[in-house]
């Protein structure tokens, strides 16, 4: 169990539980996962996975051309997803879904790999917690529209993002992987830049680590 | 008052010796991302105000100090900084900055942060390229990097305003770095002290004048009145000196200062005229004080000469301009902010007492 201080307050467990929302789950997913949406003419000429997610879920298949193919013909086997139209230009698509049920299908349909997603997410958050900087958590914390946003990067260069509870339920909002390109140091420094500005804004949280479990971190 | 964070200088510093390290030993890609790692924490250190330490890491005046190789590695990842994503991250931007506005509360948050992780990819350019100027004096970077940077910026600027819903994480993005450097990260630092749903009020101002189109007018007023604020806020004035070298006390008109000096300014315009007044200076006969449109001097009690000459207001080059007798009460006197007196930086108030007079600088 991890137990935290938040702002100073009362010490909390911190729990990664899932997305904010099924459709921000799955826009994610299909974005940086199976890159069904919200590609440039590039990208698409390239057929090149540049977050390389097959290395983290061994469920995906590494041709990025055959792991598309597949994801949608599984979401034309669903129903109801525009996507399947779409792909991979349409960017909000997700975002703007009506459809309760066929968010639900498609939930069921990649449970496997949603799931190994998110676990990516919650390995990430809990890394950075078992593996400090000499300045202390590598977590990120700040405030944010009333709410605490939370940002962590591994050094898988898996970033996750979510909003942070008082009760230390995070519900992530994205999680994607920093480019094969940059070094985890690189995007540390980058995040390290993040962390000064909002303690120069004032909208730092501080995060003070109370107690740490003992866990095999995939990281 | 700005002061640099002690965890990022030191992680900068850490980052810019282990990746000119790295430099040395490495080869192909491995080497041209040691260098860009290297030279983007210099220009973080440079950009935090510590160009001394940076340049003592990359070895002294034009990275003599440092072996041939890395030398060259560093001209050569300088003088190609711009990756092909750049172009992409810019089509990402004008394509997602307009949803911002549209989607749930939810939803927009992930957006914001595809949003954000795009303009990270101009910030690292920038960076790298003030690490570029510090290690070398003339590193003679190519014409076609600037056409690259240009046309990120053509394509990003329109759509700056709509990531006002970034909110604090705009302003954080640019408060990390000394005020000097942060007019070259417009893309965050640009109205980063407006707040995240800046552009409800846009709607409402907008159903304010569909319904009174008689407000115009004063709505137009408001916004010169901002415009003359924007040009002398110091930091503003810092940042554009740093392109056209103008001083700063050329560019703020008196009239903005005294206005500027009313601690809830801006609250204060939303609501339009209130008949608050703000204290602008004190002297020992009285006190000067101002609203939205005039300026006061208020005799303190007893203080007022017998013969009653009224204090007046002094700029170089033109006649002294007595106060007016304001109605509201006895041994207190007036001027009009808009006399063009107030358009100038500075002014003297001569305050005559029984002894002679007082003075007061405004400015």
């Amino acid at each position: 169990m991890t137990r935290l201080r938040i702002g100073g307050g009362e010490p909390v467990e911190l729990r990664v539980e899932g997305f904010i929302s099924a459709r921000a789950a799955h826009g994610h997913l299909f974005k940086h996962v199976f890159r069904l949406a919200g590609l440039s003419y590039r990208e698409l000429q390239a057929n090149d996975d540049p977050e390389r997610w097959a290395e983290l879920l061994p469920e995906l298949d590494h041709d990025l051309s055959r792991r598309r193919d597949l994801a949608l013909r599984r979401l034309a086997e669903a129903g109801g997803c525009r996507l399947c139209e779409k792909a991979p230009t349409e960017d909000v698509v997700c975002a703007e879904c009506p459809d309760e049920r066929a968010l639900g299908r498609i939930g069921h349909l990649f449970g496997e790999v949603l799931d190994g997603y998110r676990r990516s997410a919650a390995s990430a958050i809990h890394w950075c917690v078992e593996n400090p900087s000499r300045h202390g958590l590598r977590l990120l914390a700040y405030r944010h529209d009333d709410h605490v946003r939370i940002k962590a990067l591994d050094s898988r260069r898996c970033v996750a993002v979510g909003v942070l509870e008082q009760d230390g339920q995070v519900r992530l909002l994205s999680c994607y992987r920093r480019e094969p390109g940059r070094t985890f140091s690189a995007s540390w420094l980058d995040m390290s830049r993040e962390r000064a500005g909002h303690r120069n804004a004032g909208t730092l949280v501080e995060l003070e680590l109370v107690a740490k479990e003992h866990r095999n971190v995939e990281a | 008052m700005w002061k640099p964070d002690d965890a990022l200088l030191d992680e900068a510093a850490d980052q810019l010796a282990d990746a000119l390290s790295r430099v040395q030993a490495a080869e192909g890609d491995k080497l041209r991302t040691a260098a860009l790692e290297a030279l983007e924490a210099a220009g973080t250190l440079v950009a935090c105000g510590a160009r001394a330490k940076a340049e003592e890491l990359l070895g002294g005046a034009d990275a003599i100090g440092l072996p041939e190789k890395t030398r060259r590695a560093l001209l050569e990842a300088a003088r190609a900084v711009c990756p092909d994503e750049l172009d992409d991250a810019a089509a990402e931007i004008a394509e997602l900055a307009p949803e911002l506005a549209l989607v749930s509360e939810a939803d927009r948050a992930a957006l914001e942060e595809r949003v954000a992780s795009a303009l990270q990819l101009r910030d690292s350019i920038e960076l790298v390229l003030e690490g570029a100027r510090a290690a070398f004096s003339n590193p003679a970077l190519p014409p076609e990097l600037d056409a690259s940077l240009e046309s990120f910026d053509e394509l990003v600027r329109p759509e700056v305003w709509r990531t006002l819903a970034l909110g604090e994480r705009r302003a954080a993005r640019a408060l990390w770095m000394a005020p000097a450097y942060r007019a070259r990260f417009w893309w965050w630092s640009k109205g980063c002290d407006l707040p995240a749903d800046s552009l409800d009020s846009l709607a409402i101002a907008a159903r304010v004048l569909a319904v009174f189109p008689e407000a115009r007018g004063h709505f137009e007023q408001l916004i010169d009145a901002e415009r003359t604020l924007e040009s002398g806020r110091p930091e503003a004035a810092r940042s554009s000196a740093l392109c056209e070298e103008r001083p700063l006390a050329e560019v703020i008109p008196l009239f903005a200062r005294i206005r500027r000096s009313h601690p809830q300014r801006q609250a204060q315009a939303l609501a339009a005229a209130t008949e608050e007044t703000w204290l602008v200076a004190e002297a020992k006969s009285a006190v000067v004080t101002a609203d939205d449109e005039m300026l006061y001097v208020d005799y303190r009690e007893g203080c007022a000469p017998a013969h009653r000459r009224p204090p007046t207001l002094e700029v170089e080059g033109q006649p002294p301009l007595p106060g007016g007798k304001s109605a509201a009460a006895c041994g207190s006197f007036e001027w009009s902010l808009g006399a063009p007196q107030f358009r100038q930086p500075k002014a003297r108030l001569r305050i005559p007492v029984e002894s002679g007079e007082e003075i007061v600088e405004l400015g």
